[in-house]
This record gives C-alpha cells, sequence and structure tokens, in this order.
C-alpha cells in the first residue's frame, strides 16, 4: 500500500465503495470482484479513516470484517461528509489559498503584484501564469472579484454581504445547523459550519438516510438539465443484475422515500414513451444533452400522474388497479390505527363499514408496490380484495408462508 | 457547480485553524495536532504536520524559539480581523443559501424582517434546486404547520430558550387531547423527515429537581416561555444518556430472495445494526439495535418485509410477531382448532 494516498482525486472512485460499506458494513475483500485486492485494502483504509469513530473490525474465517456501527439518534452531523472534504491538491494550492486570503483582504492587487508580494514569504514562488488560473479559479468559486483597471486584472476577496454582520447571520447559522443535515445538499450546509469553526448543538435525527449525500453529485448535474430543460444520457448501473446501460431521456423530478432510503430520477423515457423512475444510487456519468421543447408539457403530465403512483411505478400498459382492505380497528383504543390509515393511505379513501370495522380502498397504477405497506397491518385485516389477481395471490401467499414460520410455538 | 472542491476539504480547514490559532498566540506540535484530530482524522496528522512543520508548507508559520510557532500571514494589518483568512461566501454556498428560503422548514429560524433582509441580499442569486424539483411520495400528510404563526412563535420560543440553555414552561396537549403544564430544560429538536416533524428532546423539572426525559411533539405545545428557574448545576445539556437502547437486539435472518438483503440494508440504516452472511444457508443474520421507544415501529417494519425476512428474537418481539401473524391467519380462514 505505499502508493496509498488519505486524499482523493476523484469523488467517484470513492462513492461506491463507501456506500457498499456503510449499508453492509461487512464485506470482506473477496466480495467486492470488481476492482483489485490493492484498491480494495486502499478504500477501506480511507474509509477506516473517515469513519474512525463508528468502525468496528472483527477476525473471521472469512478474513478481516470491517462493520460500521452508527446510530443515527446519536449523530451531530453525517459522517459520510468527509467524503466530500477529501479532494486532493497540490502543496502550490494550498498555499497559494491562504496567502491569496491574506493579501487580497481589502486590498486588489494584480497577478503580478500578488508574484511580487509572494516572494516575501515563500522561496519558490509560482509562475505568473500559475497564480493568474488560481485567480480565475477562485473568480469562478465566488472566493474573488475582478476589476479591469487598463489593462490589468485587479482581484480582491469578494467583500462581505452587509446582513453578514448583522444579527440575522446568527440566525441564519442556527438555520445551517438544520438544514446542513435535512436538505438536500446539506454538505454544502456543513461547509458553512466549517467556515465558522461551528458544529450542530441543537439537533438530531430520525429516519435520517445518511447515505443519499454520495449521489449529491449526479443530482446536481440532473438539477442542472432540470433546470434548464435539457435531455440527459447517463450509465445506469443495475444492483441486482450488474448490468451496464446507457439511457437517454428527460429528466423531470426527484422521487424521494422517506421511509425506505432511496431517491429516484423521475425521467421521460422517450423510446417507450413512458414515465420512469431509476434510482440516483445506480446513476453515473450524466452528460447534458439538448434542449426539450415539450418539457413543460411533460412535466405537467407528471404531476397529474404521480398522484396516482403509490411509490414510483407507473405500472404496465392495464388500466387502474384498486386495492380494498377491511381492517378490524377498535375505535375506543386503536384510534392511533386509523389516524395511521389516514396519514400513510396516500388519499385512498377511509370509510367506516360497521362499528371496529373500517374500509380502505385505493386506486393506483401498480397496486404490487402497496404490498408493503398492507403487510404492516398484518394481524388486523379482516378482508382484502384486488383488481390485480397476481397481487392478491402474492400476498397471500407470503402470509401463508410467514404463518408457516411463525404459527408454530 | 462542482461539490467535490479542495478548498471545503478538511485538510485546508485544519490548516485554517491552526494558522487563525498561531495567530493569537505562538502554538506548540502538540496544539497542532489537536487542531487537526478535532476536524481531520488521525492519518491526516500524520500528513499535514509534518509538511507545515519541516516540508512544503512550512513558509505559512514562523518557529519562534525551538517548540512554538506562529503565523507568518496577517502582515497586512487584518490579523486582528475576526475574518482573518475566512474564506468569503462561494457562489455554491449562496447558491444553496437561496434554495433554502422556499422552505417552510428554514423560514421557522427567522423574524419576517430578517426575512426580508435575506431575500434582498439573495434577490439576484440563482437557486441550486427548487423545492417543486423533489416529490417526497411517503412522507406523511400530517406534518408540522410550519407556516402557522402560532407554531412558527413557539418554535422560536424554544429556539431561544435551547440556545440560552434556559428552562421552558410549556402547556402541552397530549396524544389522548389532555392538557398538562410542564417545565422542561429544552436539549435538542429531533427532526425527522418521514413523519415531517419537529419533536423537543428534553427533561423535565419539579420544584426545581430533575425528573423525566420526555419527547414532546412540537405540534401539540399550544404556548411556552422562557421561564426563570435556575438550572440544576449538575444537569448535563448531552441527551446521548437519555437516548436507550434495548440491550438485546432484534435478530433478524435475511433470505436471499426478491433483493431482500439490499431492502433491508437500506431500510434500516438508520438503526445502529450488524450483519453477517451465514454461507451454510446461504443467508444473512442481522442483529438491530433499537430505542424501545420505537419498537412497534420497527415492529411493522420487519413485518412489510414478509417472508423474506425471519425475526428469531428476542423472544417478547418474536412472541408480538407471531400473535399478528396468527390472528392474520384466523381471520383469513377461521380458528384453527
Amino acid at each position: 500500500m505505499s502508493d496509498y494516498q488519505e486524499l482523493i482525486k476523484n469523488f467517484e472512485r470513492i462513492r461506491d465503495y463507501m456506500r457498499q460499506f456503510f449499508l453492509y458494513g461487512f464485506k470482506v475483500r473477496r466480495e467486492f470482484s470488481e476492482k483489485s485486492a490493492r484498491t480494495y485494502d486502499n478504500e477501506r483504509r480511507r474509509i477506516e479513516s473517515c469513519l474512525a469513530d463508528y468502525i468496528h473490525a472483527d477476525f473471521t474465517s472469512r478474513g478481516k470484517q470491517i462493520s460500521v456501527h452508527i446510530d443515527i439518534k446519536q449523530l451531530s452531523s453525517n459522517p459520510l461528509y468527509a467524503a466530500w472534504k477529501s479532494k486532493s491538491f497540490t502543496d502550490k494550492d494550498l498555499l497559494l489559498h491562504f496567502f491569496l486570503l491574506d493579501l487580497l483582504n481589502g486590498r486588489s492587487l494584480s497577478p503580478a503584484e500578488i508574484c511580487d508580494q509572494l516572494a516575501q514569504y515563500w522561496e519558490e514562488v509560482p509562475d505568473l501564469q500559475t497564480i493568474r488560473n488560481k485567480c480565475r479559479e477562485y473568480e469562478r468559486l465566488g472566493i474573488l472579484k475582478m476589476e479591469k483597471s487598463g489593462k490589468s486584472h485587479m482581484y480582491c476577496l469578494t467583500p462581505p454581504d452587509p446582513w453578514e454582520s448583522t444579527p440575522v447571520f446568527q440566525e441564519l447559522m442556527q438555520a445551517v445547523k438544520f438544514c446542513s443535515e435535512a436538505m438536500p445538499f446539506g454538505f454544502v450546509g456543513s461547509t458553512l459550519l466549517d467556515r465558522e469553526f461551528l458544529q450542530n448543538d441543537l439537533f438530531c435525527w430520525k429516519h435520517y438516510f445518511l447515505v443519499h449525500t454520495l449521489e449529491d453529485q449526479v443530482l446536481l448535474s440532473i438539477l442542472d438539465a432540470i433546470g434548464e430543460h435539457r435531455s440527459i444520457s447517463f450509465e445506469n448501473h443495475s444492483t441486482r443484475s450488474g448490468n451496464r446501460t446507457q439511457i437517454t431521456g428527460l429528466p423531470l423530478q426527484i422521487f424521494v422515500s422517506t421511509q425506505t432510503g432511496r431517491r429516484y430520477l423521475c425521467l421521460y423515457y422517450f423510446p417507450k414513451r413512458r414515465f420512469n423512475c431509476l434510482r440516483l444510487d445506480c446513476i453515473s456519468q450524466v452528460k447534458l444533452l439538448d434542449i426539450c421543447p415539450e418539457f413543460e408539457l411533460h412535466r405537467e403530465k407528471l404531476q397529474k400522474n404521480r398522484i396516482s403512483c403509490w411509490g414510483v411505478s407507473f405500472g404496465g400498459y392495464s388500466r387502474m388497479e384498486t386495492l380494498c382492505m377491511k381492517l378490524s380497528i377498535d375505535e375506543a383504543g386503536e384510534g392511533y390505527i386509523l389516524e395511521r390509515l389516514q396519514r400513510e393511505g396516500r388519499g385512498g379513501e377511509i370509510l367506516k363499514v360497521c362499528s371496529n370495522t373500517f374500509l380502505y380502498t385505493g386506486t393506483f397504477f401498480d397496486t404490487n408496490e402497496m404490498l408493503s405497506w398492507v403487510k404492516t397491518f398484518t394481524g388486523r385485516i379482516l378482508d382484502l380484495q384486488c383488481s390485480n389477481q397476481a397481487v392478491l395471490e402474492k400476498i397471500t401467499t407470503d402470509w401463508e408462508r410467514m404463518y408457516q414460520m411463525y404459527g408454530e410455538e | 457547480m462542482e461539490l467535490f472542491e479542495e478548498i471545503y476539504g478538511s485538510y485546508f480547514q485544519a490548516v485554517r485553524k491552526i494558522l487563525t490559532d498561531a495567530k493569537k498566540k505562538p502554538l506548540t506540535p502538540k496544539e497542532m495536532e489537536a487542531d487537526i484530530q478535532n476536524i481531520s482524522s488521525f492519518e491526516s496528522t500524520l500528513v499535514i504536520l509534518p509538511k507545515l512543520l519541516q516540508g512544503a508548507w512550512h513558509p505559512l508559520l514562523v518557529p519562534e524559539g525551538e517548540k512554538l510557532f506562529s503565523c507568518a500571514l496577517g502582515t497586512a494589518g487584518n490579523e486582528t480581523d475576526r475574518n482573518f483568512l475566512k474564506p468569503p461566501l462561494t457562489r455554491l454556498q449562496k447558491s444553496w443559501l437561496k434554495a433554502l428560503l422556499a422552505d417552510p422548514r428554514f423560514r421557522l429560524f427567522f423574524p419576517k424582517e430578517s426575512l426580508d433582509l435575506l431575500e434582498e441580499a439573495f434577490r439576484d442569486i440563482e437557486a441550486l434546486y427548487h423545492m417543486e424539483d423533489f416529490y417526497y411520495f411517503d412522507q406523511y400528510e400530517d406534518g408540522d404547520p410550519y407556516g402557522d404563526p402560532v407554531y412558527r412563535s413557539i418554535f422560536q420560543t424554544v429556539l431561544e430558550a435551547m440556545t440560552a440553555r434556559r428552562p421552558l414552561l410549556t402547556a402541552y396537549r397530549n396524544r389522548k387531547g389532555a392538557e398538562r403544564t410542564l417545565e422542561v430544560l429544552p436539549c435538542r429538536f429531533q427532526y425527522s423527515p418521514k413523519d415531517d416533524k419537529f419533536r423537543l428532546l428534553c427533561v423535565s423539572l419539579s420544584k426545581g429537581c430533575l425528573r423525566d426525559f420526555h419527547i414532546l411533539n412540537l405540534s401539540r405545545i399550544e404556548a411556552c416561555h422562557v421561564s426563570k428557574t435556575p438550572v440544576p448545576k449538575t444537569f448535563d445539556w448531552d441527551i446521548s444518556r437519555y437516548q436507550k437502547q434495548e440491550k438485546e437486539p432484534v435478530r433478524i435472518r435475511i433470505y436471499d430472495q426478491r433483493n431482500a438483503l439490499e431492502r433491508c440494508m437500506l431500510h434500516f440504516a438508520s438503526y445502529e445494526k450488524q450483519t453477517v452472511y451465514e454461507p451454510a444457508t446461504n443467508t444473512w443474520l442481522c442483529s438491530i439495535y433499537y430505542d424501545p421507544a420505537d419498537e412497534t415501529e420497527l415492529l411493522i417494519a420487519l413485518l412489510s418485509f414478509g417472508p423474506v425476512i425471519q425475526i428469531l428474537g428476542p423472544e417478547a418481539f418474536l412472541a408480538q410477531v407471531r400473535r399478528r401473524v396468527k390472528r392474520q391467519h384466523e381471520l383469513f380462514y377461521g380458528l384453527i382448532e
């Protein structure tokens, strides 16, 4: 492992490993068949370093087993943000960063003047072109502001906005403590807290899926495309089959599950003229293509259609499917079950049939997606009917198997 | 825009911390090591410290005697500036903040005049994303009323008490609708995206003495104000000791069917867990550690997986599963003699 470096050049390199280690927490070297043993060792070491506080190592007959133990309720911030903070750089990058922040604070200098000033501190001052490039890069990032003075480009630090020195800034930092974990691209909030040397000391979390952050660069590219109404092409890596396919479509919206920990890209798939949802964690190498003039039309159609999705499936080519579930609920003592039906039923109709008996009826594209939810009511379903017989057979078979599994004490 | 930029990196952050501290007073290598480890990993120390002390980054520090180092920067007269070496807000950061302004949860933190000021300040910034780009299809429908002025006022009062570490006097309506008055020490907000709710984790006070740990739904606090009761000197605001886990985890066997392993790992990713493969049966054994308060939630989540997982224990948990499954069988097929 002599070539091991803690920092990395390409985020994609760490994305898959970190996801698998974090989720499964138990993969050994030979289970990562796609890359070499050395790559496995290096990535494992990097992840062990990032998640040092949460790593447990056990030696078993199958080799050294790394497991990640994280109790989300005890976390202040997402430890996987460490991956975003591990980009490699050169010595010159780091030195120039701090010298520029110092030299250009409150005054404007041209790259040549910066060069002269640097010579006071630094024996091996970079050449003028390197300084010009760094200034341009920092201007692009928003750190520096450029003004022309004759033929010279004069750079200074972007001056802070007046509100940054008001009490609103303190209020903002409290909000950022929340948003850096709860909002899309929370990693950006984490950089804002870093900037103030602050940490979240106000919030903790429940039902928090840390692993989403690893998809955020892909998400950002897709949102750029949505903003510009552009089609995209990308590689889709099926986790089940292992197949990698190139897909082209018009991205319309991001579907997020707050319960299963998955995020999906919903796109209009031109060849089949249908909406389709694909998991974000399976998507890589997003390329923006041409603007689609019909974007608004497709998005409107999606808004109309998505109320008929239980989850992310737009169904087959058949008509809508209806599922009716008759439930036994003790009105006096089990009001919370009725509340569950109302808040989790996604618009399905709830009728009181008679005392302590309620009927839930939902009509969706694909009732197969409802089965996990239906099973959460196991033990109180008096009757179940579905217009899709295959779905009905599937769940009754499941209950039969569960009875075999648990029926005998 | 790129998220993966070196300027946000932990090495840059650690070096900035060292330089700002070394500007205030010269530092020893040991103190620098502590700065690095507060921000980055142990391995980073092995890289950063030698580079700063003897390597390529040494122009940033000036040796003062044998064991002390001060910051070489700040000669332009800005060393007393509270923003010393603090980078200006980047386009990415501003763009993210602009996106937040549309979110009612973000707006909870500000009085109207602050929101007006921020909206004006970010008027010409393009938002990193728009709320309508996301569709949370399985979020519960009874989320907190973030736009309700009473709720907003209560949120801000709780936040004020928590920040100032002061007790809070609350009028709370419980699940059954009964009202009670509680004086509490507000430790943390807990947020669940699934429930779309804030809860207040707090410890009650009675006659100046610490009582019980409570989780209050913020939307059920009907009124509250910061109280003048003194905080007991022994009180530890760290709530981790109140957030218990069952000693015995729920143990499940995951079968190699319907992609159950990946689905389980994702679904239960927010729980502390340990999973091992059992080659003889081609199954995975997973232990899930949980808070007793979440037992029913975990139970129904496990039931939702059907027969592709098998719950193995503990016995009391398993008994609840058996009871529900048996009852379901009876409801469909009648009592089995």
